[in-house]
């Protein structure tokens, strides 16, 4: 029937709710999330001629299934056609539950056509598949019944009356109202102004716009919403069905109110949110006349969610039945009216207000029946997600049936399993114990718990007193001594000599009264000295504490002051201290070893503005290089590069393992460590075989240099590793490791061998446990959470620190009882303690760890982790600050830097507060950005709201009008700059420090500079030039120079001549 | 009554290196752990940990350092 025949019968507006449907499909016309496709099965012998002219019968009733969308002057509208133009398709053969998923993934065109198919699949004489598929937008659930039971009627009719006797639209009687006048009556003024009431109810019941709900997925969310999705089908157990019906019944809460709660419950604990919102689909047949109509008259409300810790699963109910009462009681609230008052900030990555949704239906849906037909519906498989996670519940008389729609662009089906089963457990602790906090109600059952617990933890490895490190390093030294064991500066030293010269230095300590657990500094520069003196120290039975001379005397003074070691190694007197007073002098002291005598203190920044002591025992450190030698495999023929500054206790494997296993040490001096180039070059001139670093170390690398270097094992770790960085590192043919570990658990807990599979996802997995340790994921209550949930990361072991020197409040509350003994594991038996990490990690559906950020106020620059409050109190002691707030920004090169916001006496930062700050702390600690702002941004609790800090992006300077536009040397160096420090830079005055420069980003502009302009700047020339102007002047001059040379030279050539 | 809620009551708690810490009251005391007497709000708690624990070494460690000394 062509659109001539078929003329347009009515124009109507749309209704409220298809409004939203109609510009959702305008947004994105492949979108299938809104098509209803059902499909029954139809053995026995049908009359197909019956059942088309029924369809039509139906569409001839109900007058919204002859109708097409189109967009006129004022907004879109429904036309209503004169005549149906549905056919029943008929296909023989195929598969058709295949066939249903087809239909269901096949758009509908709104303006063209009325949307809704029925096809017809043939599978034999009697067997035929019926699949109808229409758009929510002229349908919905409640209207499934009222089309099963025209169509049935229909039939009958149809069946018994030929085809030329009674006309197709008279097969049923015609209806009083239609969709379209229910729509045009919404429009109403009276309407209008119910409506206006009805959303101010809904805006109330919601208060402030809520948060995004942020579940922990399995993929990163792509930048755009696809609406894939796939169905997770589960039951509840048949004994919860009379408990929930009796349950509600008390406390006036339906079976709905019930499963909302446990769902609100389990997705807050899942993801550690406690304030987000769901959105319930109500039926909005408001009218007996509307409750014959097929059409979409659904409603969305919200239910916000807000779990308070100690809220009872009776309190949550109470407060969700109230709600669901007064939203009811408002009456019909368009979903799109709340939205546009809301009007969230436009994310196209997710569902707008609600990522979640929850469906509660009770009683079977209907199917259709035909006379002399046994019927039954086909499953059609989803495809599709309308948000993150919809849960879909149907109670009927003997069974609880679940369903989980979910995105399959986030979530994987072990992680919705997980997340089933869990909200089944809960809901059942809230049935069987309404008064409990909803936060202790349990997520796992007993095996599940057991499984949780024990899932990458079997980490035993025997430790005998022949694994102490020194031991080993001692037993190297007898087995080879002439091999090389530390290289420096181009020379080397073999492990005889190093021994040798340590036994020196020990039986001089030891004489000094350096015995088991004496404290005592090493102070000196990186070179086979600093070597010699910590291997010295640990001879003479005592403790380390490492001082890297490069940083500020004041910062070395105020943990001198808090520790006190019983002597300091420092200035040449180590180096020259070599003279044997004999030959006895040589040999090993051979000092009883206790494994848990000190190894080493190393400071930390500390939350309460003063640095922490952290202890490692000797135990600890030895284990953790049995554990590293293993997973690398390390043996004598291996060079490790060293390139971490031993204030930093990941320099303790960069130096010991070498040294335990007899391979050698490649150290690198402190200027090389800074450059990449130099490091490229030890790596190839050395043989280097491993290298840890941090990510911005290895970042730093990558941008410098363009070789392979294949084999090379690479550790990086300090800072969580990105896949684009992993993917980079894979590509030059490393075998690459992210390790993890705080320095209270000695060096690393944890490590996951990198595939190239990584590199597709946002952040690298930290993998499990490395020998000797146990990595617990633990809710508010101490209890495991389900795998792929988000929770505490706890870590236990023989790795755990002593404690916080002199802080044993401190130490307490970070050292907690260890819940989950395991006798079986060295460091993990009964009495033992688990440290709390701070981290927030899941366990991923492979069993592997993932890391998901603090949940506190640390950050990490650069591999250093930093208390932002020691950043604070040291920007508050500046006479000129006021209050300072400190955060770290993530700009697009995936290098964290520090920002220091500030309220300040003057109207400017004061100049010399870089200065200032230099003098009291270590560089990686002095913000590399500062802003002035009037006010600190403050949270409704009055506290500092650090979320609402403005990016340094932000409020870069962009008054460049005032200035002169850049030429010549500062021109093409400016747009180095903006490409280095990722922001404009349009002004000679630029301050490259200023601006979020430090020291990688530096050296990566020098690499620019080496290639641009061909001149090769020394890294300290470029740091004392930190301006704009400044830097081309010595770009400039250093060209001037050559130019100079070269004519001097040709000067030269021609007085020759 | 979670871990860090400010309504949560604690033990003070040792284990057999005579190392301290605290443990919430409505939970079992985990192996190798005894209440030493004393409870009350985390911040109390570990106020009296700061006062009692005055050497954090281990008890293994400080046993075998006084035979050593006994020995010379």
């Amino acid at each position: 029937m062509d659109g001539l025949v078929n003329e347009v019968e009515r124009t109507a507006p749309l209704s409220h709710a298809q409004e939203r449907l109609w510009l959702l499909h305008r947004f994105n016309p492949a979108d299938t999330a809104y098509n209803l496709t059902r499909a029954f099965r139809l053995v026995g012998p049908l009359d197909r001629t019956a059942l088309e002219r029924a369809l039509q019968a139906v569409a001839w009733r109900h007058a919204i299934l002859r109708t097409r969308f189109a967009e006129g002057e004022d907004g879109p509208v429904q036309l209503v056609q004169r005549a149906p133009t549905l056919h029943l398709a008929l296909e023989d053969g195929g598969d058709p539950a295949a066939r249903a998923v087809a239909e269901a993934m096949r758009p509908f065109d709104l303006a063209a056509a009325p949307p809704l198919r029925a096809t017809l699949v043939r599978t034999g004489p009697t067997d035929h598949t019926l699949i109808l598929a229409l758009h929510h937008i002229v349908s919905d659930a409640a209207s499934n019944p009222i089309l099963a039971r025209d169509l049935m009627r229909a039939y009958q009719a149809a069946a018994l009356t030929d085809e030329e006797g009674v006309e197709v639209a008279g097969l049923l009687p015609p209806l009083a109202l239609q969709y379209a006048d229910y729509a045009a009556a919404q429009r109403g003024p009276e309407a209008q102004r119910r409506v206006a009431r009805a959303v101010d109810g809904a805006l109330f019941v919601l208060g402030a716009p809520p948060p995004a709900l942020d579940l922990p997925t399995d993929r990163p969310r792509p930048a755009a919403w696809s609406g894939r999705g796939a169905r997770h089908a589960f039951d509840l157990p048949f004994h919860l069905l009379p408990v929930l019906k009796a349950a509600g019944g008390a406390e006036g809460c339906t079976p709905f109110v019930l499963v909302l709660a446990a769902w609100q419950a389990v997705l807050s604990r899942w993801g550690g949110q406690r304030h987000f919102a769901v959105g319930v689909p109500l039926g909005g047949r408001e009218d007996e006349e509307l409750e014959e109509l097929i059409g979409f008259f659904i409603d969305t409300a919200i239910f916000p969610a807000a779990m308070e810790p100690g809220l009872t699963g009776r309190a949550l109910c109470r407060r969700l039945r109230d709600t669901a009462r007064t939203l009811i009681d408002n009456g019909a609230t368009p979903f799109d009216q709340v939205l546009a008052r809301l009007s969230p900030p436009r994310d196209p990555s997710r569902a707008p207000v609600f990522q979640t949704m929850v469906n509660v239906q009770m009683g079977t849906s209907a199917t259709v029946r035909l006379a002399g037909l046994a019927i039954e519906p086909v499953p059609v498989a989803e495809t599709t997600a309308k948000v993150d996670m919809a849960l879909e519940v149907t109670v009927t008389q003997d069974a609880i049936r679940c369903a989980i729609d979910y995105a399959t662009d986030l979530f994987d089906p072990p992680t919705v399993a997980a997340l089933a089963g869990a909200f089944a457990t809960l809901l059942a602790g809230l049935l069987a114990n309404p008064d409990a906090a909803v936060d202790t109600l349990p997520l796992l059952d007993t095996a599940g718990r057991v499984r949780a617990l024990a899932i990458g933890n079997d980490t035993a490895l025997d430790l005998g007193p022949a694994d102490d490190l020194l031991a080993r390093f001692e037993a190297q030294a007898t087995r080879a001594p002439e091999r090389p064991a530390v290289m420096f500066d181009g020379a080397a030293i073999s492990y005889g000599d190093l021994n040798r010269r340590a036994n020196h230095l020990a039986r001089r300590l030891a004489a000094r009264g350096v015995g088991r657990d004496t404290l005592v500094g090493v102070r000196l520069p990186r070179g086979p000295a600093l070597v010699v003196a910590l291997l010295a120290v640990l001879k003479a039975g005592g403790a380390y504490l490492p001082l890297d001379p490069d940083q500020p005397a004041a910062r070395i003074d105020t943990i001198l002051a808090h520790a006190r070691p019983h002597l300091v190694l420092e200035g040449d007197r180590v180096a020259d201290g070599e003279e044997a007073n004999g030959q006895e002098d040589d040999w090993d002291l051979g000092l009883p070893v206790h494994p848990r005598q000190l190894a080493y203190r190393l400071y930390t920044s500390g939350s309460t503005g003063v640095p922490k002591g952290v202890e490692i025992d000797r135990q600890a450190i030895s284990s953790l290089l049995r554990a590293m030698g293993g997973l690398l495999a390390a043996g004598p023929d291996d060079r490790l590069l060293a390139v971490t500054t031993v204030g930093f206790d990941i320099a303790g494997l960069e130096l010991f393992l070498p040294l335990t296993t007899g391979g050698a040490v490649v150290l690198a001096s402190r200027s090389q460590a800074l450059d990449p180039i130099a490091l490229d070059g030890l790596i190839r001139d050395r043989g280097v075989t491993c290298l840890q670093a941090t990510p911005a170390t290895w970042r730093m690398l990558l941008d410098a240099t363009d070789g392979r270097w294949p084999g090379l094992r690479a550790l990086c770790g300090g800072e969580a590793l990105r896949g684009d960085l992993a993917h980079r590192l894979l590509d030059r043919g490393v075998r690459l490791w992210n390790v993890y570990g705080p320095t209270e658990t000695t060096v690393w807990s944890a490590a996951h061998a990198v595939t190239p599979v990584d590199g597709t996802a946002p952040a690298v997995a930290i993998g499990s446990a490395i020998a000797n340790n146990r990595l617990f994921i633990l809710d508010s209550q101490l209890e495991p959470v389900p795998p792929g949930a988000a929770g505490d990361l706890w870590i236990g072991g023989i790795g755990l620190a002593r404690g916080y020197a002199g802080q044993p409040g401190v130490t307490a509350a970070a050292f907690a009882p260890n819940p989950f003994p395991d006798g079986a594991v060295p460091g993990c038996g009964a009495g033992s303690r688990i440290y709390r990490t701070g981290d927030r990690a899941r366990r991923r559906p492979d069993g592997t760890i993932e890391f998901l950020g603090r949940a506190d106020h640390q950050l990490k620059v650069r591999g250093f982790r930093i208390e932002t409050a020691e950043v604070e109190g040291a920007l508050e002691a500046h006479p000129q600050v006021r209050q300072a707030a400190v955060a770290a920004h993530m700009p697009a090169d995936g290098e964290a830097i520090l920002c220091a916001y500030l309220m300040t006496e003057g109207e400017s930062v004061p100049t010399d507060l870089r200065a200032f700050l230099a003098a009291r702390l270590p560089a990686y600690m002095v913000p590399t950005v500062y802003i002035r702002l009037d006010r600190l941004p403050l949270n409704a609790s009055g506290k500092l709201d650090r979320r609402a800090l403005p990016p340094p992006e932000a409020t870069a300077s962009s008054s460049a009008a005032d200035t002169a536009p850049l030429t010549g040397v500062a021109a093409t160096l400016a747009g180095l700059w903006t490409e280095v420090l990722d922001r404009p830079v349009t002004r000679l005055d630029a301050d490259f420090f200023l601006l979020g420069g430090h020291s990688l980003r530096l050296a990566r502009l020098q690499t620019r500079i080496r290639t641009t302009f061909g001149r090769d700047i020394p890294l300290a020339r470029l740091f004392q030039a930190p301006t704009l102007g400044a830097m081309a002047a010595l770009v400039d001059a250093l060209g001037a120079v050559d130019e100079a040379e070269d004519i001097a030279f040709m000067a030269n050539l021609l007085d020759t001549l | 009554m979670s871990w860090d809620s400010p309504d949560t009551r604690f033990h003070v708690v040792i284990n057999g290196e005579e190392q301290y810490s605290i443990w919430p009251d409505h939970k079992p005391l985990p192996a190798g752990w005894q209440a030493v007497g004393v409870s009350g709000t985390r911040d109390e708690c570990l106020a009296h940990i700061e006062t009692v624990w005055t050497d954090m070494r281990p008890l293994s460690l400080r046993r075998a350092l006084e035979a050593a000394d006994q020995a010379q």
